[in-house]
């Protein structure tokens, strides 16, 4: 049964799910545009997946309301953090005493293990001194954390990550994609969320990544992040957002909204944005740290140097590595001189 | 207060019995004298699934919205009453526990009650 929506061409589409959660939550009424109704089929209209219940009782059981998310350890100075690939070649770079950091797409084998034993494999796999800082995103492809997170409780991985002494670690980033079925799009925010509260149990200072689907999940962030009252850095991921204007819109409309919904002030983690305008274009509005792979990636991959203005200029009197730390400080002075 | 309200073993289920929770603590919901951290209730807003689910049946609590959502292996059986639900969430935050119970009585009423520890 569908009701058309007079305002424009969205179909509202009240299936009725009784006892399900997300509904009872006022979090979900079902899809509400024809989109995804036709693209999921009508099993999946609702706000329920039945053959996910069993998962969906185990996030809740264990909700845990963190004594603390352990983020007043954290004095960002930076506005800039060089995300690091791995690097198979000598020399080791000094990083000095900058945080870098690794993303989990590099962290996790493709099983969703932890590839490194400890630290000092970690450091030498970046190329970097085995004293460097470093961080911990959570960024990386759905078939990875999942497997992550099916052996996470049997393999103590989330244990095993935080004795690597990490400065930081962020949640997980399991997809929120508007086209996915609503079930799927909330479940995935519940386990991002509930990953943040292990790492904070654990001690870690942890970054929650927000990742908003629909209107209502602001709310639902708003009341999540007031449970969390010391949390004052929150992650959004750009990387989606940064083909065109009109997505890059979205991105800080989304940033807007999130900052609107909470009565503090918020600094965003924003990982993914390496484009010079729209560096600028958050740095006008938010109190923000940027997170790419930029400087690291034009060192190793290119050969190219980075200038003040962000230009990538081939370096040919210089080895890949010893342009890694030049670009980051050209980044890290560009991102420094548009912060507020 | 000051008295168990956990039915006995085998005890028929009662109105009474709901009506002597409900007058005791003067409230829809109240400490259990088992713990100062056990919880008895009627849910509020029950939905259709409580029909679905006996004595003894394993419950978790939801916090992750300003109410509390009672649930089962099969879905969403309702709401915690709210004149409790600050109560409990203090003592959740406090202790950093998860909210896990059993349904302990199905009334005539077409409710269930529902006991939770923290």
């Amino acid at each position: 049964m569908r009701k058309k929506n007079n305002n424009n061409n969205q179909f509202v589409l009240p299936m009725f799910c009784e006892g399900c959660y997300y509904k009872l939550s006022g979090r979900c009424e079902g899809a509400t545009n024809l989109q995804i109704f036709e693209s999921t089929g009508k099993s999946f209209v609702g706000c329920a997946n039945d053959n996910k219940s069993d998962f969906l009782v185990e996030v809740i059981k264990r909700q845990r309301i963190p004594k603390s998310s352990n983020q007043s350890q954290l004095k960002f100075t930076e506005n800039y953090i060089a995300q690091m690939i791995e690097r198979k070649r000598t020399p080791i770079i000094s990083i000095d005493n900058r945080i870098i950091v690794v993303s989990l797409t590099t962290f996790l084998t493709k099983d969703g293990k932890l590839k490194y034993k400890n630290k000092k494999e970690l450091t030498h796999a970046l190329g970097v001194d085995k004293d460097s800082k470093i961080g911990l995103i959570g960024t990386c492809d759905d078939d990875r954390l999942e497997k992550f997170w099916a052996i996470s409780e049997s393999e103590n991985l989330w244990r095993k990550v935080a004795e690597f002494g990490f400065e930081f670690v962020t949640s997980l980033t399991l997809s929120v994609y508007e086209i996915f079925p609503p079930f799927a799009q909330k479940f995935n925010q519940d386990r991002n969320f509930l990953s943040h509260d292990i790492f904070s149990g654990l001690g870690i200072p942890c970054i929650p990544f927000l990742m908003p689907s629909d209107e209502k999940d602001y709310k639902h962030i708003s009341n999540w992040l007031n449970q969390r009252s010391d949390i004052h850095i929150v992650a959004v991921y750009g990387s989606s957002y940064t083909r065109s204007q009109k997505q890059f819109s979205q991105l800080l409309e989304r940033m807007r909204k999130i900052n609107n919904a909470l009565q503090r002030p918020l600094k965003f983690m924003v990982i993914g944005v390496a484009k010079r305008n729209q560096i600028e274009m958050i740095f006008s509005e938010f109190d923000a740290i940027i997170v790419n792979p930029k400087a690291s990636m034009q060192a190793i991959k290119a050969g190219n140097r980075i200038d003040e203005k962000l230009n990538e200029i081939f370096a040919r009197e210089f080895t890949n590595s010893e342009l890694i730390v030049p670009n980051i400080k050209a980044i890290e002075t560009f991102c420094m001189g548009l912060s507020k | 207060m000051g008295q168990s309200l956990r039915p006995k073993k085998g005890k028929t289920k009662t109105e009474a019995t709901v009506r002597q929770m409900i007058s005791i603590g003067g409230e829809s919901g109240t400490s259990s004298n088992s713990s100062p951290d056990c919880f008895q209730f009627q849910l509020e807003e029950p939905t259709q699934l409580i029909e679905k689910v006996d004595m003894g049946t394993l419950v978790f609590g939801d916090f992750s919205i300003e109410r509390i959502i009672i649930m089962a292996q099969i879905g969403a059986l309702g709401f915690v009453p709210q004149n409790i639900t600050k109560k409990i969430l203090t003592i959740v935050e406090s202790k950093q526990t998860s909210i896990q119970g059993s349904v302990i009585e199905k009334t005539v009423n077409g409710n269930v009650v529902v006991e939770i520890c923290l």
